[in-house]
């Protein structure tokens, strides 16, 4: 029995072709490629890589021989806790705003986006360091003291910077405000007409229509920023596997094993928001 | 469909086959290259070098990465062609900021220039196997009797093997401000003045009601103490063989914490403090008129001389790092990069030559004093305001040449004179010694340890011994790679 395929399945295959050719060569490859180094202690001498088995001892160092790994780590976890729902409910903010009929709607959706395009990392990198992602008017000091009474000092701290990063955490929403606003607009306005004929308020309509309605989407826009904050050139565990992978007693191998329990942590954490925001059966009465 | 295959098939092989005879026609080409070397060696290269191998008569071009200026290689890399007008030198550009890593990229693509200066880490270039040996070449030349005592020695990471050697001489320069010393009524130090009299100097000068503080580093007292006071080989102590950080190091840590705790030492930059001293957080404290000593390199001499300086009526005056007090040497530490050949040139011999010639050799260096004197940027003034560093070889003509290009003070010739046994720091020069700065020093159980000294967090002469164990036992660890 000969297999034939349906031209429009080769038409599918053909359309995704550059796709998978670029995910094989750029994503595939290195993944495997960086898996082997990880199992290897790695020298980059002047005529070639010179590889030596080591199992997994470079993942054992990495918990066991890097004293900053799990403090970065800690730290990144407990920052994007507090950051990405900050993020995730601003950019539905603005988006319900964007999504209102007001007088030059188009230019407040490009300055929301402009961020994304200008701000890229060297640029963001720069500002933060002059401080200009910070607002003025903020004292982090004054907020970290009152919180400090609240709250145990370190998560006083995490909080009090997160005012620190105002800006910059915005600037991170620009994309989510866009996958938002595309399906804010693809809700039927026919469901608020009927739930304002029958009484209900703007309130309850964001509670009973809008919010459940969106509510994939907002499991998008978390994992979307999770991933983003992940791979930000900001994030220190970027910059920690990066140092590894050029000081003289880690290297490549050692960075490596870093970035894949990075990766690791990272999966953990999707996992969580993917479990928090699935899709419930709805409860049937009887 | 399987004569096709056949047909494929004995393509693949014939171009497998090209492939290897190519290589083969390579050596063959290398080796005949090698039997005309003698042949073709001129009169002038076998004369000049009395005792070093002649010199490849072949076209060859050498690859050279340094992060001298830009114009600077350039003009020295004409001259070596001049000299040699069979070696092309291509300079390879390399990012200054991170540098090292720049390198591992090159040398992971094959592409690590055959010769290169590795910076302040030496440890990297040990463990990827980067560094040629020189030996035979270094030891058979007879310019290297003329290399400075304190610079010969340095290279020689097990011992044997001349792996890398200094090809630049930056020293600490201690610059005090006559104005505000003729001021105070304090007499200038003598150029001979010793390591104790820097430090009552300091305490001397400082006078907290009129907003006069002792000193401002750049450079550190607890770098300098340990190599002026044991004639040390570099930093924290090392005789040669091993580090001991129990005595002048634990002293001049915590000298320096009390320093800084009793505003003898100026507010750091960027600071409260700096503010409520300065007025200006931002305000670097050796232009304020009020630091009476800045520890620091040769390569302010020129900055101190901008009006920027002299219309705040400060005038610095340089003076070297002082003799430690009971020392035999005038070993004070220096500014010093290393330099080395690639393991995997094919012409070493030639590539010595260049790094000679870009470093410590005399003909380099007159090449050097030529350039500081005629490079010019576009607008026509002097790429070199001020001489690029010191030399590294005992030769009276370029000393004096040198000495020609700095202002007449009499402080220059004091300086000149009592700079000639510069000692590199640790990280390029020692194995170890930077790995264990990144993961003990300034990253390990005690955090940042000056930090902590400061802080009061730690005793500096409770951690010392544990601190000599661990840097004695990393140098063991990074030597031990070199044979790996």
């Amino acid at each position: 029995m000969k297999f034939k395929m349906k031209r429009t399945t080769i038409y599918g295959y053909l359309f995704i072709l550059p796709w998978l050719l670029g995910f094989l060569a750029l994503v595939l490859l290195p993944l495997i490629q960086s898996f082997y180094y990880s199992m290897n202690d790695m020298r980059i001498t002047p005529v070639g890589l010179k590889f030596k088995y080591v199992g997994f001892n470079n993942y054992l160092d990495v918990w066991l021989k890097d004293m900053f790994f799990i403090q970065e780590l800690l730290g990144f976890v407990l920052d994007t806790i507090l950051r990405v729902p900050v993020i995730v409910v601003f950019a539905l903010i603005i988006a319900m705003l964007l999504n209102q009929n007001v007088k030059f709607k188009g230019s407040f959706r490009t300055i929301f986006f402009l961020p994304v395009i200008v701000a890229s990392g060297p640029v963001i990198n720069q500002l933060t360091s002059q401080d200009a992602t910070t607002i003025p008017l903020v004292n982090q000091d004054v907020i970290i003291g009152i919180l400090a009474g609240l709250f145990p000092i370190w998560f006083a701290t995490q909080i009090g910077e997160l005012f620190g990063q105002i800006i910059i955490i915005l600037w991170y929403s620009g994309v989510q405000i866009l996958i938002f606003l595309a399906v804010l607009q693809k809700i039927d306005p026919s469901l608020y007409e009927a739930a304002k004929i029958d009484g209900g308020s703007s309130w309850e309509c964001f509670w009973k229509i809008t919010l459940p309605t969106i509510k994939p989407i907002v499991l998008v826009n978390f994992i979307y920023t999770l991933v983003s904050l992940a791979n930000s050139n900001q994030n220190p565990i970027i910059n920690l596997i990066y140092t590894n992978m050029f000081a003289a007693t880690r290297g490549y191998g050692f960075a490596s094993a870093m970035a894949w329990m990075y990766a690791v942590v990272i999966a953990i954490l999707l996992l969580v928001i993917a479990f928090v925001f699935r899709e419930r059966k709805p409860k049937r009465y009887v | 469909m399987k004569r096709f295959l056949g047909l494929l098939l004995a393509v693949f092989l014939v171009l497998i086959f090209a492939g290897c005879s190519k290589d083969d026609g390579g050596d063959e080409t290398q080796d005949s290259g090698s039997g005309s070397e003698q042949t073709e060696t001129t009169e002038s290269q076998a004369d000049g070098e009395a005792g070093l191998a002649p010199m490849t008569g072949e076209e060859i071009t050498l690859t050279y990465a340094s992060w001298a200026n830009a114009d600077l290689n350039n003009f020295l890399a004409e001259k070596f062609m001049e000299k040699y007008p069979n070696i092309t030198v291509e300079i390879v550009p390399v990012e200054f900021q991170g540098w090292n890593d720049n390198l591992t990229n090159l040398a992971s693509t094959g592409q690590l220039p055959d010769v290169f200066w590795y910076l302040g880490n030496v440890d990297v270039a040990i463990r990827n196997g980067w560094l040629g040996d020189m030996t035979q070449y270094f030891e058979a030349d007879p310019e290297s009797e003329n290399i400075l005592s304190s610079l010969k020695v340095q290279g020689y990471f097990d011992g044997e093997r001349k792996l890398a050697a200094p090809v630049t001489n930056l020293p600490y320069t201690v610059f005090l401000d006559e104005n505000l010393f003729k001021k105070q009524n304090v007499e200038m130090p003598s150029p001979d003045w010793t390591y104790s009299e820097m430090i009552d100097l300091i305490q001397q000068m400082t006078v907290p009601e009129e907003g006069i503080f002792g000193y401002n580093t750049f450079t550190k007292l607890l770098t300098i103490a340990p190599i002026v006071n044991l004639d040390a080989l570099t930093e924290f102590g090392f005789d040669g063989e091993k580090y001991d950080l129990t005595g002048d190091w634990a002293d001049a840590v915590t000298q320096r914490a009390e320093f800084v705790r009793s505003g003898v030492h100026a507010p750091f930059f960027d600071t409260d403090e700096a503010e409520a001293a300065f007025g200006d957080r931002l305000l670097w404290a050796a232009s304020t008129g009020r630091v009476a000593m800045q520890l620091d390199a040769w390569w302010t001499v020129g900055l101190f001389k901008q009006p920027e300086f002299i219309d705040k009526g400060i005038k610095w005056v340089p003076y070297t790092v002082p003799k430690g007090d009971n020392a035999e040497t005038n070993r004070k530490p220096a500014f010093v990069d290393f330099g080395t050949i690639s393991s995997a040139t094919e012409y070493p011999r030639e590539a010595y030559e260049l790094l000679k010639f870009m470093g410590w050799g005399k003909e380099g260096w007159e090449a050097k004093l030529e350039a500081f004197q005629t490079l010019k940027n576009d607008d026509g003034t002097l790429v070199f305001e001020h001489p690029d560093g010191l030399p590294l070889i005992e030769d009276e003509d370029i000393w004096s040449g040198l000495r020609a290009l700095l202002p007449e003070e009499k402080y220059y010739d004091d300086f000149l004179a009592r700079a000639k046994e510069p000692v590199p720091l640790g990280g390029a020069a020692q194995p170890g010694f930077q790995t264990f700065l990144d993961e003990v020093y300034f990253g390990g159980e005690y955090g940042d340890v000056e930090l902590a000294v400061v802080n009061g967090e730690v005793n500096a002469y409770d951690i010392a011994q544990d601190l000599t164990d661990k840097i004695n036992e990393y140098r063991q660890a990074a030597i031990e790679e070199l044979n790996y």
